[in-house]
């Protein structure tokens, strides 16, 4: 996936911090609670038992549905990539099953770098997002990332090592 | 009756497998290597055969002749009561 050029290596790479995937996973887990409770109280519903084994039957067809839309939300959120090289900052974003954008920024033109913690629970967590502006008015924000501060300190000290104080 | 509903289910369980496949080969063309969020796979795959081979041994124990014989007695049956 990842094609480095000569002399180029990776910092460092992150996806979203893991409260992302948890607050999606929130619906799948939903989804199961309602079939385990379903189940909890199928004898009140006084089924004939000609209907018990397609229940069953159509009950493993639900499981392995909420299944797939858990693996697709985990792949939307593990396919969202962002990687630091020594020359360039690649942001690759996964936008449903089998769309994707990846945009790079070279080290050179980045002029600003911010960091927004956003919430109570993004200081608590230790995330919160980055927003880096080049020289040619384009800019990125990365999202929820996990110890921003940090990936904004390599990105700055990266970017020292291209651009020396004058 | 029993046979369409195999068919049925074989062909769903085609379509769902060729989406897999190709979400997995999407994710491995795309995704880093060493990196430890993979170990997600392994699971979601073994989770997905068990489900798949255990809906497929209980598609024959429904009884489909006698259900589409039945289904009109049925509905009021399905309908809760006062």
């Amino acid at each position: 996936m990842l094609k480095l050029h000569e002399g180029e290596k990776v910092i460092v790479a992150f996806h979203r911090h893991w409260i992302v995937i948890a607050s999606k996973m929130t619906m799948v887990i939903l989804l199961l609670s309602s079939a385990l409770f379903f189940l909890i109280f199928l004898p009140l519903f006084n089924l004939p038992d000609l209907l018990l084994p397609l229940v069953f039957y159509l009950f493993t067809l639900y499981l392995l549905t909420v299944t797939f839309i858990a693996f697709v939300l985990w792949f939307d959120y593990y396919l969202d990539i962002w990687i630091v090289t020594n020359e360039r900052i690649i942001d690759v974003e996964q936008k449903g099953m089998f769309k994707r954008e990846a945009s790079e920024f070279m080290l050179s033109k980045i002029q600003d770098v911010t960091v927004e913690i956003p919430s109570f629970l993004a200081t608590i967590l230790r995330y919160g997002n980055l927003r880096v502006q080049t020289a040619g008015e384009q800019s990125f924000v990365a999202r929820d990332i996990p110890d921003v501060d940090r990936v904004k300190n390599v990105i700055l000290s990266e970017i020292r090592k291209i651009k020396p104080k004058q | 009756m029993t046979l369409f509903a195999l068919l049925i289910h074989l062909t769903f369980l085609v379509i769902y497998t060729l989406i897999v496949a190709a979400l997995l080969w999407h994710y491995r063309k795309y995704s880093l290597p060493k990196d430890p969020a993979r170990r997600v796979i392994g699971p979601f795959l073994l989770i997905s055969l068990i489900l798949m081979i255990t809906s497929t041994i209980l598609l024959f124990f429904v009884p489909w002749e006698a259900l589409l014989t039945l289904a009109p007695t049925l509905v009021p049956t399905l309908v809760p009561q006062p």
